[in-house]
């Protein structure tokens, strides 16, 4: 009994001190060494609050080219998220405060996906420290020497003058996702449903018949049926699960 | 376990919870890591959200040895965002397009999605340019398809039989049609019944990816109406046909020709006919020419049924035979001798409308044979004949 009350204890206070620790913790500790953010070669570490994303992004092949190519960091950050240039970002080196945004905008993927002038060449706010500056505005590199690579072309969006998107199957979900959800900007949830490992639960809404009217149109010396309506009926719904 | 254990544990699990909950769920979780898609095969695995499509397919008589990239993503067919070693970005279609049934069925070989080329069944007529002969029965619904836009192009015409997809059908006709046979055997329309819709249900599954054998597509699926009209065995009212069926089996009357031949017999259906599309098909749509020179409507090539009439076969400006499933090979009825008879009714007919056709062999062997008259014909899927006023 005396066991089983000390060990109730022992379990009360760790529960209590799971809960309350770190912040009592944070209280004192590292809240007064703010970042000096007057010099150009330093920059808040996204990842400090942001480790999940970065360890994500850290496992992906893609978009970590940026500062070190080898691995995730903050440079790989500002080029979504930084990068918009309609925005401007509070920049303390250069005694820019922020005006559309503070820190960080949410990244459009159609941002640079759809557009071959910012693909590699996307702004990075114009005042990117991390990512430097040059006379147009901070340049992304160009690590696959091509422009091309990356449009997202086949949905009629992008600028290429080929891209038609005339036969493409996914092209209601961008507008869907476009128009009828706002957890991520724009079609951008229709771009990561299909190229991050996100899971995705989707419920189609199909049809699974044709009703066709057709008549024979009967004069007093000639016949010819036509078919003058094919509408699709009989939906149902079903769900998958990525 | 008692209610104090239970207490402490979910006390603890409540407090790791808390602890780690923030760090574990996240509106940005798992959306950081992109897939690298620069691999030669297509790296986003379609099934992953198509998984239904995938076990439809897996049920289907054809396409089952075919990818998802072979008709959805084929490189050779249309430029779709793709990487084999040069990047590109799609011009169609992004991931994947609508494919057209007749962007393989108008080749006889395709390539696939892989570089590998195979034969594929070409599309007869259909596979033409501009659909191949205007005696498809079924042209215009491939034509009228393009007006439509579920599908892509005509595909809605191409699933609708060859798919175990649903299809309802209205068909509008006039109720019935009012013609009199004078004397010369010229056929002159009176008049038209008020339109008449018939509602017909073909049933299947829903799947358009779900391909049919070939002989499984049944014509009575989607013209259950006509069938309805011809599967009469009883005797006609005026007791001149041994039934009342829409398509006469066989006639003698009271007139001195011999007998002809049970071509139209439903009877023969699950012997002669191996099913009732062969009958539709072998009997009347698309009978094989034994010999001779038929008319156009029997000799281009079509796809499966053709679009004629009666007299197609039962004229004598043409000399050829028909091979009679239930007989061997005969002359279709109309023998040379017979221009003295009928005089020219099988050229005459052609300034009267195709719908009733089939309506002055049926009315006139209902009536005894006469040598004029009024008659009132109903359409499917009615099989009710009327002669000057009178059933038959």
């Amino acid at each position: 009994m005396a066991i089983e009350k000390g060990l109730l204890a022992f379990i009360i206070t760790a529960a209590i001190g799971i809960i309350v620790l770190p912040s009592t913790v944070s209280l004192f500790s590292g809240q007064h060494d703010w970042y000096y953010l007057d010099n150009p070669t330093s920059d808040v570490p996204c990842q400090k609050c942001h480790a999940d994303i970065y360890a994500e992004l850290n496992l992906s092949s893609l978009h970590i080219k940026w500062g070190d190519s080898a691995k995730a960091d903050t440079a790989d950050c500002e080029a979504c998220h930084r990068g918009n240039s309609s925005v401007t970002y509070t920049n303390a080196s250069a005694g820019q405060p922020g005006l559309e945004a503070h820190a960080a905008t949410r990244a459009e993927c159609s941002y640079c996906h759809f557009n071959t002038s910012n693909m590699w060449n996307a702004v990075h706010g114009n005042l990117s420290k991390t990512l430097g500056y040059d006379a147009s505005g901070c340049r992304c590199h160009n690590p696959h020497g091509s422009d091309a690579y990356g449009i997202a072309g086949g949905f009629g969006l992008s600028n290429l003058a080929t891209d038609t998107g005339l036969n493409s199957t996914h092209f209601e979900l961008l507008t869907g996702t476009a128009f009828e959800s706002n957890v991520y900007p724009d079609e951008s949830e229709a771009c990561i449903f299909c190229h991050a490992d996100v899971g995705v639960k989707f419920n189609f809404t199909t049809y699974t018949e044709y009703s066709l009217s057709v008549r024979n149109s009967v004069t007093t010396t000639s016949s010819e049926w036509s078919v003058t309506d094919i509408s699709a009926t009989n939906f149902t719904t079903y769900t998958e699960v990525k | 376990m008692n209610a104090r254990h239970i207490f402490l544990l979910t006390a603890l699990t409540g407090a790791l919870l808390y602890a780690m909950y923030p760090s574990t769920y996240s509106v940005l979780q798992n959306t950081h890591n992109i897939g690298n898609v620069s691999s030669p095969a297509n790296d986003i695995p379609c099934t992953s959200c198509h998984s239904k499509i995938a076990a439809e397919l897996s049920s289907s008589a054809y396409h089952t040895s075919l990818s998802c990239e072979d008709c959805h993503r084929n490189p050779y067919m249309q430029t779709i965002a793709y990487d084999d070693g040069t990047m590109f970005a799609g011009e169609e279609a992004h991931a994947a397009v609508k494919p057209r049934c007749l962007d393989c069925h108008s080749n006889t070989s395709i390539t696939l999605a892989n570089g590998s080329v195979i034969a594929v069944p070409f599309a007869n007529a259909f596979g033409d340019v501009g659909y191949g002969s205007d005696y498809s029965a079924h042209k215009k619904f491939v034509q009228d398809s393009l007006n439509f836009n579920i599908g892509v192009r005509e595909n809605e015409a191409c699933l609708s039989c060859h798919t175990d997809f649903k299809v309802q059908v209205r068909f509008t006709r006039p109720l019935y049609y009012d013609f009199t046979v004078d004397t010369s055997w010229n056929v002159v329309v009176n008049s038209l019944g008020a339109d008449n819709t018939t509602t017909v249900f073909k049933e299947g599954s829903g799947s358009k990816h779900i391909w049919k054998p070939l002989n499984q597509i049944k014509c009575e699926d989607c013209h259950a109406d006509v069938w309805n009209a011809i599967n009469h065995s009883e005797p006609s009212p005026s007791g001149e046909t041994p039934n009342s069926s829409h398509a006469i089996w066989y006639w003698d009357g009271t007139r001195q020709n011999p007998r002809q031949a049970p071509i139209h017999n439903i009877s023969y259906i699950g012997t002669a006919y191996s099913n009732i599309s062969d009958y539709c098909l072998s009997s009347c749509h698309n009978p094989t020419i034994s010999s001779g020179t038929p008319p156009p409507e029997l000799n281009e090539t079509v796809h499966v049924g053709r679009r004629l009439s009666c007299y197609s076969c039962h004229t004598n400006s043409y000399t050829f035979t028909v091979l009679d499933k239930t007989g061997g090979s005969g002359d279709p009825a109309w023998p040379n001798s017979d221009t003295g008879d009928m005089d020219n009714i099988d050229v005459n007919v052609f300034n009267a409308p195709l719908a009733i056709h089939a309506d002055t062999c049926i009315s006139c062997k209902r009536a005894g044979a006469p040598n004029s008259g009024n008659f009132i014909t109903y359409s499917e899927p009615s099989n009710t004949v009327y002669y000057n006023g009178n059933p038959v």
